[in-house]
C-alpha cells in the first residue's frame, strides 16, 4: 500500500505534463525486457510469460480468449500491446480509451490495484524501473503509471457513473420554493449528520479490511455497500423532488454530492479485492465533507434574500445565526 | 459492647498483629469514597446490556480498588502497633501524622499504578479518598492549604486526633499538660495561618475579568443522531452569543465539542468570522473537543481569541482509567470476557492518549491554568508551570450521569486546588452544576441545576503566588520522613 502511495505522490511531483503518448513508454518496456534480460541479466521471456510468440505479454494459450492476433503484439494498432491491455481491462481488439473489456463499460469494475501490479511488474523487468535504470526513463515509467492510476481512479470515482432521472420542475412562487426547502432541509440535515459521523466510521471500516478477520472484513463490506444503498435511496428521493427553476444549481451539486458519497462507498466495499481503489475512495469521501459546507451556507443566504420560511427551517436557522453579520 | 471488644481484640490479634483494623476501616471508608463506580455510565455506551454482566464489569474494579486503598490503611496500623513503641506518649501524635503522610502519599502513588495503562500519568495524582477532602467546607481548615497542602491538612488531622485520643485513654498529669498544649498549638496554627491568608487580599477592580461558563447536558456517545447534534449545537450557539455580549472569557466544559461541530457547518474561511463576530472586543473562548488524531484520541482544550484565532491548545493529561485509557490489569480479564460474549466492546473502541504540552496557557496579559475533568484530582497537575493568574477545570459528569457523590467529591478537590494556589478556579460542567470559586478555595457562584444555561462572575486575576504554589508537597513529605526516621528508634511495646 505504501508503495502504490508513493507512486501516485511521486507521479505528482514528477512533472507529468511532459507524459505524451501515456503508456508507449511502458509499452515498449514491456516488450523489450520480454524480449531480452532482466534486472539481475536473466533471461525473461521463458519466466514470465510462457509461449508469448508475439512477446505481447499475453500468452499463446489466452490468444483466443480475448481474440487477438497471437502473431500481432498490438492487434488494434492503438499502440498499447495486448497484454498490456488485458492487465489494464481494456479490449485489445478495440482501439480507443473507452475499449473496457467490461460488458457494462463501468470504470468501477477495474481493479486498479491488480493493473498497477501488472504495470509495475512489467516496467521493473523492462529495466525501466529497475535501480541501474536511465533516471529519465526510470521517472518517465514512475510518472506514466502514476497517471495512469490517477486517470483510473478518476475514472472509478467519477459521479456521473450513477445514472440519474430528469429534473422534474416546480415553479419559482415562494410557496413552491418553501415546499422545496422543506423536503431537501430534512435531506440535507440528515447527510450533515451521516457526513459529522463518518469519518471515524469509515477510517475504523477501511482499517477493518487490512485485519486478518475474516468477519471483520465481510463486517465492512457489509457497511459500505449498505452506504451505497442508503445513498442510492436518498438520490432517488432527491430526484422525485420537485425543483424550483432558480434552485437547479444547488440542487445539482446535492445531487452531485451524494453521487459523490455513492460512489465513494461502493469504491470502499471493494477496498478487500483492490485496496488501491480504496484508498481513492476514502479520498474522495473526505472530499464530500468540505462541499457541503459551502452549499448549506449558500441555501441559507438564498434563502435569507429570498425571504424565505421553510417550515422545518431549524438547520436554516441555525446556519443563518452562524453566518449572521458576515 | 463487650461483644464488640472481643470482636476488636480477635482482628488486632491476627496475624499480621495490627494490620487488621486499618484494613477494616479503610475497605469501609474506601467502599463508600469509591462507591459512585456503581453510577458509571460507560457501560450504556459500551452497549452491554446483560445486568449480570454489567454487575461483575463493576464489581471487580470495584473490590480491586476498594481493597488496594485500604492495605495502605493497614499497612499504617500496622505501623502504630509494632513501631514507635519506645516513644513518648506525648510525641506519638508527631509519628503517627507523619507516617500517615506518608502512606497517604504512597497510596496515591499506588492507585495510579494499580489503573496504569498505555500512556498512563504516573505519580501522586489520584487524591481521591484523603481525608482533608472530607473537611473541604471547613474555611478554617481548608484555607491554609495554601501553605501546606493537602498532605499538611492530613497531618493535623491525625496529629489533631491522636492527640485528643491520647488525652481522653492516658492518665498522668504531665501527660495531658503536654497533650492538651499540642492540641491548643494546632488550632493556634491554623488560626495565625488564616490570619495571614486574608491580609492583603485586597482585590484591584482594574484587572477584574467577567468570566462566563456554558453549562451543557452533552451526553457521551460515539456517534450522535443528525437531530440531537442540531439541538445541542443550537442551544451552545445561543448561548454562546449571549455570553459574548458580556463577558471577557467564555468557558465549555469538557465534551463540548463546539468548535467541531461548527466546522461541520462553516468552512475554513467562514469559521474565523462567525467568531469574530460575537463581539466588539477580544474574548477568550475555551473550547473542548474530542479529536482523533493519528496517534489516538485527545481530550483536547483549544483557546481561541474572538478577533485573533486558536491561540493556543492544551491536550488532558491525567486520563481516567476505564472511561479514557485501558489499564493493564484490566485487559487481560476484559479480553478473555470478549472472546466468551463474541462482543468487543472495549478493543474496538478507539483509546485516549494523554497530551505533553503545558497546561498554562497565555491570552493577552493573563496566563490560563488549564485543568480537563480528572485532571482536578491532581495536586501536582494544579500547581505545575505555577506562574498563573486563574484557573479552569472543563469538567464532565457524563459517563456519571450526574451523579452527585462524585460531583461533591470533584468539588471538595476543587476547592483545594484553589486554596492551594491562590487562584479563581471556574468550574464548566457538562451533566453537573458549574462554580466560581474564590482564592480561598469558598464558593462564591453556582448554577442552581444542571442542564444548559450560563454562568457569570466577575473574577480577579492575581500574581500572587502561594507557599504550596511554590514548593508544593516537598516541605511536609520531607517533615513527616524525618518524623517518622525519630519515631522508628522506639522498640517498646504499646498496648490500647
Amino acid at each position: 500500500m505504501f508503495l502504490f502511495a508513493g507512486l501516485i505522490i511521486a507521479g505528482i511531483f514528477l512533472n507529468i505534463r511532459d507524459v505524451t503518448g501515456l503508456g508507449a513508454n511502458i509499452t515498449g518496456a514491456i516488450k523489450t525486457g520480454l524480449n531480452n534480460v532482466g534486472p539481475n541479466g536473466s533471461s525473461l521471456s521463458g519466466e514470465l510469460v510462457k509461449n508469448d510468440i508475439d512477446s505481447d505479454g499475453l500468452p499463446d494459450e489466452e490468444e483466443p480468449l480475448y481474440r487477438t492476433d497471437p502473431l500481432n503484439p498490438d492487434t488494434d494498432g492503438d499502440g498499447f500491446l495486448d497484454g498490456e491491455e488485458v492487465a489494464a481491462g481494456h479490449d485489445p481488439t478495440k482501439p480507443g480509451p473507452d475499449d473496457f473489456l467490461s460488458t457494462d463499460n463501468n470504470p468501477l469494475s477495474i481493479n486498479i490495484t491488480d493493473k498497477v501490479s501488472a504495470l509495475m511488474t512489467g516496467a521493473f523487468y523492462a529495466g525501466d524501473l529497475s535501480a541501474d535504470a536511465d533516471p529519465e526513463v526510470y521517472e518517465k515509467a514512475l510518472a506514466d503509471i502514476s497517471v495512469e492510476i490517477l486517470n483510473d481512479g478518476v475514472n472509478a470515482l467519477n459521479p456521473d457513473n450513477i445514472q440519474t432521472n430528469k429534473t422534474i420542475f416546480s415553479s419559482d412562487s415562494k410557496e413552491a420554493q418553501e415546499k422545496y426547502l422543506n423536503a431537501i432541509g430534512l435531506i440535507v440535515q440528515n447527510i450533515w449528520g451521516e457526513i459529522i459521523n463518518e469519518p471515524r466510521l469509515a477510517t475504523e471500516k477501511f482499517v477493518n479490511f487490512y485485519s486478518d478477520d475474516a468477519q471483520a472484513v465481510d463486517d465492512s463490506r457489509n457497511y459500505f455497500n449498505s452506504k451505497t444503498d442508503y445513498y442510492r435511496e436518498v438520490i432517488a428521493e432527491v430526484n422525485a423532488l420537485t425543483v424550483p427553476p432558480s434552485w437547479l444549481d444547488i440542487h445539482r451539486q446535492i445531487i452531485s454530492n451524494l453521487q459523490t458519497l455513492t460512489v465513494s462507498h461502493q469504491t470502499l466495499s471493494q477496498t478487500a479485492e483492490d485496496p488501491l481503489k480504496g484508498v481513492f475512495g476514502m479520498e474522495n469521501l473526505i472530499s464530500v465533507y468540505q462541499n457541503i459546507q459551502p452549499i448549506i451556507v449558500t441555501v441559507t443566504q438564498k434563502i435569507r434574500k429570498n425571504n424565505l420560511n421553510p417550515p422545518n427551517g431549524e438547520l436554516w436557522s441555525l446556519i443563518d445565526s452562524l453566518i449572521d453579520g458576515f | 459492647m463487650v461483644r464488640i471488644n472481643e470482636i476488636y481484640k480477635k482482628i488486632l490479634k491476627t496475624k499480621p498483629s495490627g494490620f487488621w483494623p486499618g484494613f477494616s476501616v479503610g475497605l469501609f471508608y474506601f467502599g463508600y469514597i469509591f462507591f459512585w463506580f456503581w453510577s458509571v455510565r460507560s457501560l450504556v455506551s459500551f452497549e452491554i446490556e446483560n445486568k449480570i454482566f454489567a454487575f461483575l464489569i463493576i464489581l471487580l474494579p470495584y473490590i480491586i480498588t476498594v481493597a488496594g486503598m485500604a492495605l495502605f490503611w493497614g499497612v499504617f496500623s500496622y505501623s502504630l502497633f509494632n513501631f514507635f513503641k519506645k516513644t513518648g506518649q506525648v510525641f506519638l501524635p508527631f509519628f503517627w501524622a507523619g507516617t500517615f503522610v506518608l502512606v497517604e502519599y504512597l497510596r496515591i502513588w499506588f492507585f495510579g499504578i494499580l489503573w496504569a495503562g498505555p500512556g498512563a500519568l504516573l505519580g501522586s495524582h489520584w487524591t481521591l479518598g484523603t481525608p482533608a477532602y472530607l473537611l473541604a467546607n471547613l474555611d478554617f481548615v481548608r484555607q491554609p492549604a495554601a501553605y501546606w497542602g493537602i498532605y499538611g491538612i492530613d497531618f493535623l488531622i491525625v496529629f489533631f486526633g491522636t492527640a485528643l485520643f491520647l488525652l481522653a485513654k492516658l492518665r498522668g498529669k504531665d501527660s495531658k499538660k503536654i497533650l492538651v498544649f499540642e492540641i491548643l498549638s494546632t488550632i493556634a496554627i491554623l488560626f495565625f495561618a488564616n490570619f495571614f491568608l486574608t491580609l492583603n487580599k485586597l482585590e484591584s477592580e482594574n484587572n477584574k475579568l467577567v468570566v462566563s461558563v456554558i453549562q451543557t447536558k452533552n451526553p457521551i456517545k460515539t456517534f450522535y443522531e443528525p437531530e440531537e447534534l442540531l439541538a445541542g449545537f443550537s442551544e451552545k450557539n445561543k448561548l454562546l452569543k449571549e455570553a459574548a455580549s458580556k463577558s471577557n472569557v467564555i468557558i465549555f466544559p469538557e465534551n463540548a465539542d463546539f468548535s467541531k461541530t461548527l466546522s461541520g457547518f462553516l468552512d475554513i474561511d467562514s469559521v474565523p468570522k462567525y467568531f469574530a463576530g460575537l463581539s466588539q472586543k477580544n474574548i477568550l473562548i475555551i473550547d473542548s473537543n474530542k479529536i482523533p488524531e493519528r496517534e489516538g484520541l485527545k481530550s483536547k482544550t483549544i483557546l481561541i481569541d474572538s478577533k485573533e484565532g486558536a491561540v493556543g491548545f492544551y491536550d488532558k493529561k491525567l486520563l481516567t482509567p476505564g472511561g479514557e485509557s485501558l489499564p493493564y490489569i484490566a485487559k487481560i480479564p476484559l479480553l478473555i470476557s470478549e472472546r466468551l460474549t463474541k462482543n468487543y466492546f472495549v478493543s474496538s473502541r478507539p483509546t485516549f492518549i494523554k497530551g505533553e504540552e503545558s497546561n498554562v496557557q497565555n491570552h493577552q496579559s493573563n496566563k490560563v491554568k488549564i485543568l480537563v475533568c480528572s485532571d482536578i484530582v491532581s495536586p501536582a497537575l494544579a500547581r505545575k508551570d505555577s506562574n498563573f493568574d486563574f484557573m479552569t477545570n472543563l469538567n464532565n459528569l457524563a459517563v456519571f450521569d450526574g451523579d452527585s457523590f462524585i460531583e461533591k467529591q470533584l468539588l471538595s478537590m476543587a476547592k483545594f486546588r484553589a486554596a492551594e494556589n491562590g487562584k479563581y478556579l471556574i468550574i464548566s460542567s457538562n451533566f453537573g452544576r458549574s462554580y466560581v470559586i474564590n482564592p480561598l478555595g469558598k464558593v462564591i457562584n453556582s448554577t442552581e441545576s444542571t442542564g444548559y444555561q450560563i454562568l457569570t462572575s466577575d473574577i480577579v486575576p492575581n500574581q500572587t503566588r502561594t507557599w504550596y504554589n511554590k514548593l508544593g508537597d516537598i516541605p511536609i513529605l520531607i517533615l513527616s520522613f524525618i518524623v517518622v526516621l525519630l519515631g522508628l528508634k522506639t522498640t517498646r511495646s504499646r498496648d490500647f
